[in-house]
This record gives C-alpha cells, structure tokens and sequence, in this order.
C-alpha cells in the first residue's frame, strides 16, 4: 500500500525528506518523508519498524544516510544549540544508579545550561511534576519502574524543551503507571509543548493522540489523522458489528446492498460482520433498516474503530 | 500521584542561556570524577600503586634488609612507570565513553547543548586529574615509608617527591591521551592497552634504537636521569646516553605534544561518530 498522507499547512516541527537509515546491509529508515505537526503525535509500529531509529535520526544521536532531517527548522544531527530545545525520555532504562532521582535531573539540567542553583531548583519543581517529591532524594536503584520512568521524563524536561521525544515511555508499567504516565504527557501537551511518543502498542497511544505517524519496515505507511487514515484505505473493507434477533432477514437485506462486500456470522454470539467500502454511507441508511420490523437492529458498533485494526490493515497488507 | 501546577518557564528560572556551557562541563566533570573514583577499580589501583610501600613494610616486619635507595629504585624507578602509570591510565580512561556506551548513559550526555569534543575532553580531563591525584598521594606514601628514617629532615625529600611526581604526571597526561584514543578505536579496549603496554612501552622501550622514540617510557626515563640524578647505572640499566637523548625540555614537550595530540583526535572521532543505542530489529 502507498503511504496515506494527510496533507497540512502548518510548520512542521519535525521534517524527514528521504530520509534513509543504514546500518551497513540493514536498512533502519527507506526513504522517509514525513512532517511532523505541533501537538502529540503518536509514532506507530511493530517492533524492529524504525521507530528508534526515527527517534535517534530526529535527536541528532545518528547521522542519515541519505535525505534531510531537521526539527523546529535547524538540522538535527550534531547540532548542540538545537539540544536546548528538545528532550528525549529514552526507550532503555539505564541511570546513573548511584545517584538520586534529584541528582540525577540537577546533573541533566545543568548539562543543559542551567546554573547549579537554578537547575536545582527547576530539578525539584520537575520531580514534583512527576510525582516524585517525596523519593527525589532516594537513590535511582532502589526506584520502581514507574519512578524511573517518571524520572527519565523529568531529565527530558527539566529544560524546558519546546518538543519532547518519548520512545515507547510506557513499556513494561503497569495499568496504574500507565495511566499517571499518559495524564503526566496530556498534561505537558497541554502546556504547548510538541510531543512525538513512539510505541509498537497501539492501544497505549490512542488514549494520547488521534495524529499518528505509522511506519513499518523503515517506510511510512500512513501519517495524520486516525479517521483519515482511515478514510484513506478504501481498498480494505471496514468492518462493521450488528447485533440482531432477526440475523438471517438482515444479512439476506444487506447483501443487497452495492456497497456491502461480504457478511458473515459470527459463531460466539451470532453477530453479523458487514464489511464495507463505504461505512458513512452505510451508516446513514442503518437507521432506516433498523425501523423495518423484519430487519430489526439491537446493537451496531465498529468493529476497527481503534487503531489496532488500522494498524493491521495498513501494515499487513 | 500528586499532579501539581503547571510551572512557567519564568517560574522555573529556565532561559536560555548561550556561549559556553561552563556549568555543564563543570557538572560533567564531577560526576566524570565520582564514577572513576567509585568502586573496586580504585582499590585495585591503589594496591598496585602503594605496593612499594606495602612491600617495604613487609620487608621491616620480616628483619630484613633496610635499602631505601635500592628499594626506590627497583620500585619507584623501573617498577611503576612500567606497570601502574599505564596500567592507571589505561583503566581510567579506556572506558570513558565506552562504559556509557555499554551502561546506556551516554544519551544523556549526548542530547544536552554541549559540543561533543567538550563533552570528550571533559571526561579525558577529569581522568587525567583523577590520575595524577591517585599518583602524586601514592608517592608521596611510598616514598615516605621508604625513606622512613629521612622523614626527619624532609625537605630534599619534598623536592625529590615534586620531581618525580612531576615526571610521572606528564607521563599519565600522554598515556592518558593514547588510551582514550584506543577507547573509541576499539571494542575490546583493555586487551588492546595491555598489548600496547607489553610491546611498545615494555619491549620497544628497551630497545636501544631509534624506534623507542616512539614510546613515552623513553622519555619518562630521560626525564628521570635528567631530574633524579639517578647516575650512571641506571643510564646504562636503560642503555640511555644523555649526550645524545632529548634535552628536558623536549622530553616535556614530546609528553604534553602526545596527550594533547591524541586528545584532540580523540575529541574530532567523538564528534563525527554515531554511537547507535539500539541495534535495529528485522528491518
């Protein structure tokens, strides 16, 4: 499938333009084109995608091997004024362990240029942020994952930055950190801060952002809007759940149907699965069908409403 | 979890302040000092810094044979500079960027608004001054349990220690230089500094040839003659003629030259390199 592309007018915070990754024979990144807009923007895709190395090129840790990377207009790689502008809370969970968590985020902070009081200080009000207040002044050893997960995305922001990368920052958390975590990043979103949260489990990022990028096999498969994208793949049919008393009447009806690719019933609970080419349209007229007293409908949901089923569609095929 | 305010960049004091980042470098060094003093690498450095006194001690709780002289010699002259200031050096420094590297910190370092030679020369600093501190203390005992009996009149004794403190930290300046090159050149880096510290600084350096110009040992040891007034036997232990060796001055200079040559190539592989974190999967 070509990549989906939806078209915007605004600055882009992040721009690859053929941007390719090598790494001797394996290639990380073919070719990537893509803008990344303000806002939170959810890097999409299983693992071994790219996405690290998206995260790595646009953080100026790698050189590309071919094509432009810059961030908020500057060229991202080896470019250390560019560095006050950006965070990263990386994917590996490695720290200073000796240290504690106020240590640590001092020490990041007066890397980034603050002076030793004032990075002190910003040190403590960040970790408050976080959640940390209370264990700053404990050792990194001793923190649990979701502290030092807490701990790494304040060193990212302790600084400031105006974009913030976060790779997979919710791997391995539990559900309670999970959710502390992405209220932690709506939040910081909210500040007006750009946000590019990489991660290869789809359901984590919905909760964050309807804008995804998707790449698979170091190409982009899709970039925008969720329902765009969505909207975008007219060749996959989109499937649709009904739930119904009078099952065989309404798939016999909807078969009828030019729009109606296939139905099928589902043998758990009977439900029939209508895929379709176009789902507005076949929505519109669900209302009339159900008021027919010999096609009547108990329950319609859809059924790749969530990115999980985009995902498959876009990068299985 | 508590979720407090928002805090303006204003609130927070952060700005953004440009020219040369001094608190970083600052910050970097200290923490550069802690990580290299920390842990059993210190201890196994200060056991074989200190032998020489260790050894003298055991020699005087056995009744044997006080010669301090001999004893400096042996110890101080032939046995240090061959074993503990490359061997300090090595373990020092080889790992400067490759135990961030292996430990997943250097991103860290990488993602902050420091130039990366700065960052490089940072750490090479801060290992050059841990080096040279752990060598001037360990000298300073050795030589005053050695000379246990001069400690009376300590003055020719002070000035003795200054100059070979002095030669042994040009030497650690220039080993350092070398081995932090070979920390960024090669995977294995330990292997590859013990190789150069047997071949070049331990065989090479013996060879009475012009070859051996090529090796710091060489120019410690002029140095030595020069400074210690060691006379003529260790001149010839070493095969060195001081009508034909280099004068001090070239000695210090050729010292300072290797350090600051290699630290600065050094400096420009750690800028141009990429040190990738994560090896990409099936792609």
């Amino acid at each position: 499938m070509s990549p989906a592309q939806v078209g915007s007018s605004v600055q882009p915070v992040v721009d690859f333009e053929g941007v390719s990754k090598w790494y001797g024979n394996v290639i990380g990144l073919n070719k990537l084109t893509v803008k990344v807009p303000p806002g939170i923007t959810g890097l999409l895709g299983p693992n071994g995608a790219g996405k690290s190395t998206f995260l790595q090129l646009a953080t100026g840790q790698l050189r590309p091997s071919q094509g432009r990377v810059t961030v908020l207009g500057q060229r991202a790689w080896n470019n250390p004024e560019l560095n006050r502008r950006i965070g990263l809370c990386p994917e590996q969970d490695a720290f200073y362990e000796g240290m504690s968590g106020l240590e640590f985020v001092t020490f990041c902070a007066r890397l980034a240029g603050l002076g030793p009081a004032r990075a002190k200080q910003a040190a403590e009000q960040t970790l408050d942020r976080m959640g940390l207040a209370a264990q700053m002044n404990r050792a990194i050893r001793g923190y649990s994952k979701g502290m030092r997960q807490r701990t790494k995305l304040a060193q990212a922001l302790v600084h400031d930055p105006e974009v913030l990368f976060l790779d997979e920052p919710l791997t391995g958390t539990d559900p309670v950190v999970r959710h502390e975590l992405v209220q932690i990043i709506v939040r910081i979103a909210a500040e007006g801060k750009a946000i590019v949260i990489s991660s290869h489990v789809l359901y984590e990022v919905q909760s964050i952002t309807s804008n995804i990028v998707l790449v698979n096999r170091g190409r982009l498969v899709a970039e925008g809007d969720i329902r765009q994208i969505r909207d975008l793949i007219d060749t996959h049919p989109h499937r649709i759940v009904l739930k119904s008393t009078q099952g065989r009447n309404l798939a016999a009806r909807l078969v009828r149907e030019e729009d109606v690719v296939g139905v099928e019933v589902r043998k758990t609970d009977g439900a029939l699965l209508v895929e379709t080419h176009a789902p507005d349209q076949f929505y519109q007229r669900l209302s009339q069908i159900a008021l027919d007293p010999a096609t009547p409908i108990d329950e319609v949901y859809s059924d790749d409403d969530s990115l999980e089923a985009v995902f498959k569609y876009l990068v299985q095929t | 979890m508590s979720v407090s305010h928002s805090v303006s960049r204003h609130e927070k004091g952060v700005d953004r302040p440009s020219g040369l980042n001094w608190s970083g470098v600052s910050a970097l060094f200290a923490v550069t000092v802690r990580r290299l003093l920390g842990g059993k690498r210190l201890l196994g450095i200060g056991l074989l810094f200190l032998l020489p006194a260790l050894l003298t001690t055991l020699i005087r709780f056995q009744g044997g044979r006080d010669e301090p002289m001999a004893i400096e010699f042996a110890m101080l002259i032939l046995l240090i500079p061959l074993s503990a200031l490359p061997f300090t050096a090595l373990l020092l420094t080889s790992g400067l960027i490759q135990d961030e590297v292996e430990e997943q910190t250097l991103t860290y370092l990488l993602l902050r608004p420091l130039p990366r030679w700065l960052i490089y020369l940072t750490k090479l600093a801060a290992a050059i001054v841990c080096t040279i501190v752990i060598a001037t203390l360990c000298t300073a005992i050795n030589l005053a349990v050695i000379h246990y009996e001069d400690l009376k009149e300590p003055t020719e004794l002070i000035q003795h220690g200054f100059w070979l403190s002095l030669i042994y930290a040009l030497a650690l300046f220039a080993y350092c230089g070398v081995f932090g090159l070979v920390g960024l050149l090669f995977r294995k880096s330990l292997p590859m500094g013990v190789i150069y510290i047997i071949f070049i600084e331990g065989l090479l350096a013996n060879i009475p040839f012009v070859v051996r110009k090529a090796t710091i040992i060489f120019y410690e040891r002029v140095l030595m003659l020069r400074w210690l007034d060691l006379g003529k036997k260790a001149a010839d232990t070493w095969s060195i003629d001081l009508e034909l060796a280099p004068s001090s001055a070239e000695c210090v200079l050729t010292l300072l030259g290797i350090g600051l040559a290699f630290g600065i190539v050094a400096g420009i592989l750690f800028t141009v390199r990429e040190f990738r974190v994560k090896t990409p999967e099936a792609t």
